[in-house]
């Protein structure tokens, strides 16, 4: 075989190399945003899995989302669930996330978040409106956590719903100590 | 200002507050306690959130493509009806590989007409009309899809 059609074999095989990545590149699903609520649909992702923290409140925060649209930072949280619904703990987490990301930011966030359900067994994602506490009622929170974990102040509330107990792993010590979770 | 003023207090654990109190008291008290069950479901919440990350990466990586150049932002500046293009081509063009090869000729593309529309009011304003009326059936396509 001569020099010349060996070379042209080699630069025909880079060719189609180079052809069938960007083919290829071209091919991939790009990741699907199409449950993203109406408030934030065509606005540009801010943060990602990113840490924020408020000395001034006390509290720090990992949010999974946030995106820039309508002159405001909103936040979008990720839950992996049996079943589709948003908790109060959802709220609560959310608006910590709030707090601590208009600290560091100085940007105005949303009051309006939104979690996004990953149902087991059903693909894509489907988000639910969250509405969000105000400074005050995250502050009395904190307060309230702070006499729960040392035993102080009111005597902590159980579970609201009692399902929650059954795949509890301090059941047993919970029932000893207040009997009314058997 | 107390110790407890000072201590910083992460989001989730607040967040226990709305499912147990008495979970957060154990926990503080006798150390965190998982049942398999539980534990199970935060192997999969974290695999879930692995995915997650990866995807906004992609995202990030394809809204760094999206300030390049948009005749839209120059024929309309930064408002109501860019976003409803962008929302389109998010919603619409990305899902497909016809529709992602038409943005990313776009964007070779975009630059040189943002520059040829500059130097020609009239055509920038004939444009402008053009994307208005882009705009408002993006708005119905992409509320047609949307949810709520």
């Amino acid at each position: 075989m001569s020099d010349a059609l060996s070379g042209g074999l080699l630069v025909v095989g880079l060719l189609l190399f180079a052809g069938g990545y960007v083919w290829l590149r071209a091919m991939e699903p790009e990741p699907d945003e199409s449950w993203l609520p109406r408030e934030i649909t065509g606005g540009q992702l801010a943060f990602a899995e990113k840490r924020f923290e408020s000395r001034r409140h006390g509290l720090v925060a990992r949010l999974d989302r946030a995106y820039r649209a309508g002159g405001e930072l909103h936040l979008v949280e990720l839950k992996t669930r049996a079943y589709f619904a948003a908790h109060a703990s959802d709220a609560i987490e959310l608006s910590v996330q709030r707090l601590v990301l208009e600290e560091a930011t100085g940007e105005r966030v949303s009051p309006v978040a939104h979690v996004a359900v990953q149902q087991s067994g059903r693909p894509g994602l489907r988000a639910i409106r969250v509405d969000l506490f105000d400074e005050q009622q995250v502050m009395a929170m904190r307060h309230r956590l702070l006499q729960t974990r040392t035993g102080h102040g009111p005597e902590p509330r159980p579970a609201t719903r009692r399902k929650a107990c059954e795949k509890c792993a301090h059941r047993t010590v919970c029932q000893r100590t207040y009997g009314d979770r058997d | 200002m107390s110790r407890n003023d000072r201590e910083l207090v992460s989001a989730s654990e607040l967040a226990q507050l709305g499912y147990c109190e008495r979970v957060a008291h154990f926990d503080w008290r006798d150390g965190a306690r998982r049942t398999n069950e539980q534990v199970n479901a935060q192997d999969r919440g974290n695999a879930a959130h692995d995915q997650f990350y990866r995807d906004s990466v992609a995202i990030a990586r394809a809204s760094e493509k999206k300030g390049r150049c948009f005749v839209a932002t120059l024929a309309l500046g930064e408002c109501a009806e860019t976003r409803d293009l962008r929302a389109f081509r998010d919603l619409y063009m990305r899902r497909t590989a016809a529709g992602r090869w038409l943005i990313r000729t776009y964007y070779r593309l975009g630059p040189a007409l943002c520059e040829l529309l500059g130097r020609h009011r009239r055509l920038l304003q004939c444009v402008r009309a053009c994307v208005r009326l882009a705009a408002k059936a993006a708005a119905w396509a992409n509320a047609r899809r949307l949810p709520g």
